[in-house]
């Protein structure tokens, strides 16, 4: 099949970043190491690492739109309105607290939430994950997860100009026999101490 | 359990009163008008009382087939290409969305074609995209899956699809 034929599946991405963010460079994305696209699950389930739609339900006269969308707690459940309340709220459900800016923390983890507002309103528009200060790893809509520079998309009018941001303490890698700065270093010192 | 019956509408209601004491000419008149009008497909049991020839049959548009997509009317050389072209659409309008929308003006259009367009959304869940279920629904009047399976895509498809395959809808001819 001629290479011109096959169809790139980043399409829908690169036309979606294309139309919204028309700033994008090329180097801005690495598109070899993007994910494919899918509408298993969206930025929310990518940000907090359980891949499923994170969506809350959306009902009109008692009928359910979108029954095949997940949200883990009723409670936090804003029918209707996707309140970026609700998410902060869902995200927290998952070990997240508050937390002030995207700085790196050693042993945590960051999330960042986009809104828009309406009135007193906040609404969610987009979920992503913080890769140091500058970068952020995103999953577009039903599209490809690719990791951009973090101010990529301020240029989407809807997705906002709010920011909430979260983190979450990282498995704690002495629990998890994982090996760590200082067990590499104490292992140094007693190798020494026994030549 | 007794059939939902739909109410008439009441021009249906005063056309059936006059049908019974119409002279034979007049009654030909009204048996072309609820054959081929649109009374026709919205009440095919009121139809159905007149001799139809067309019962069963899907009803395609005598005009050139159109729909309304970035503000302006487009018209097809078929349905595929107006569902193919509303499809477009909406994935265009929701490209980079984490909140999906129902409401677009292409997602109520496609509801708007009807049971002919229910394959097709059948085909879209057999893919995982769940995003068709509120349009089967409107479209058939049916809801499958049970307070227990919201939230859990997998399960909600499924029922959906078994549905498909019981009422024919998939695996058959369109």
């Amino acid at each position: 099949m001629a290479k011109s034929a096959v169809r790139d599946k980043h399409r829908a991405s690169k036309r979606f970043l294309a139309n919204w963010c028309g700033g994008v460079c090329p180097t801005d994305v690495d598109w070899n190491a993007a994910s494919d696209p899918t509408k298993k699950y969206n930025c929310m389930g990518f940000a907090v690492g359980d891949l499923r739609w994170w969506q809350p339900k959306q009902s009109a006269h008692g009928i359910i739109k979108n029954p095949h969308r997940y949200w883990p707690d009723p409670a936090t459940d804003s029918d209707g309105e996707a309140l970026v309340e609700s998410y902060v709220a869902a995200a927290k459900a998952v070990s997240f607290v508050d937390c002030e800016n995207s700085d790196p923390e050693d042993g945590f983890e960051k999330i960042v939430l986009y809104y828009s507002t309406a009135g007193t309103k906040r609404l969610f528009q987009h979920a992503a994950r913080c890769v140091g200060s500058e970068r952020v790893a995103s999953k577009l809509g039903p599209d490809s997860d690719v990791e951009h520079p973090k101010n990529l998309l301020d240029g989407v009018i809807w997705y906002g100009k709010g920011r909430v941001y979260l983190k979450r303490a990282l498995p704690d890698p002495v629990a998890s026999g994982m090996p760590t700065a200082a067990s590499a270093a104490s292992g140094a010192a007693a190798k020494s101490e026994a030549e | 359990m007794a059939m939902y019956q739909p109410p008439k509408p009441k021009s249906i209601q005063r056309v059936g009163a006059i049908t019974a004491s119409l002279t034979m000419g007049m009654q030909s008149l009204v048996n072309s008008l609820t054959t081929h009008g649109e009374y026709a497909t919205m009440y095919p049991e009121i139809s159905s009382n007149v001799a139809s020839p067309t019962a069963g049959e899907i009803p395609r548009p005598s005009g050139p087939v159109k729909a309304l997509i970035d503000g302006g009317a487009v018209s097809f050389k078929s349905m595929e290409e107006k569902f193919a072209a509303l499809l477009e659409a909406w994935e265009d309008h929701n490209a980079g969305r984490s909140v999906t929308n129902y409401d677009h003006p292409a997602y109520l259009q496609i509801v708007g074609m009807g049971d002919w367009v229910v394959p097709r959304l059948l085909e879209k869940l057999e893919e995982g995209d769940g995003d068709w279920i509120y349009a089967i629904k409107l479209i058939t009047g049916h809801e499958e899956e049970t307070a227990a399976m919201v939230g859990d895509g997998d399960q909600v498809i499924a029922a959906w699809l078994e549905w498909g395959k019981t009422y024919g809808k998939i695996g058959g001819t369109r």
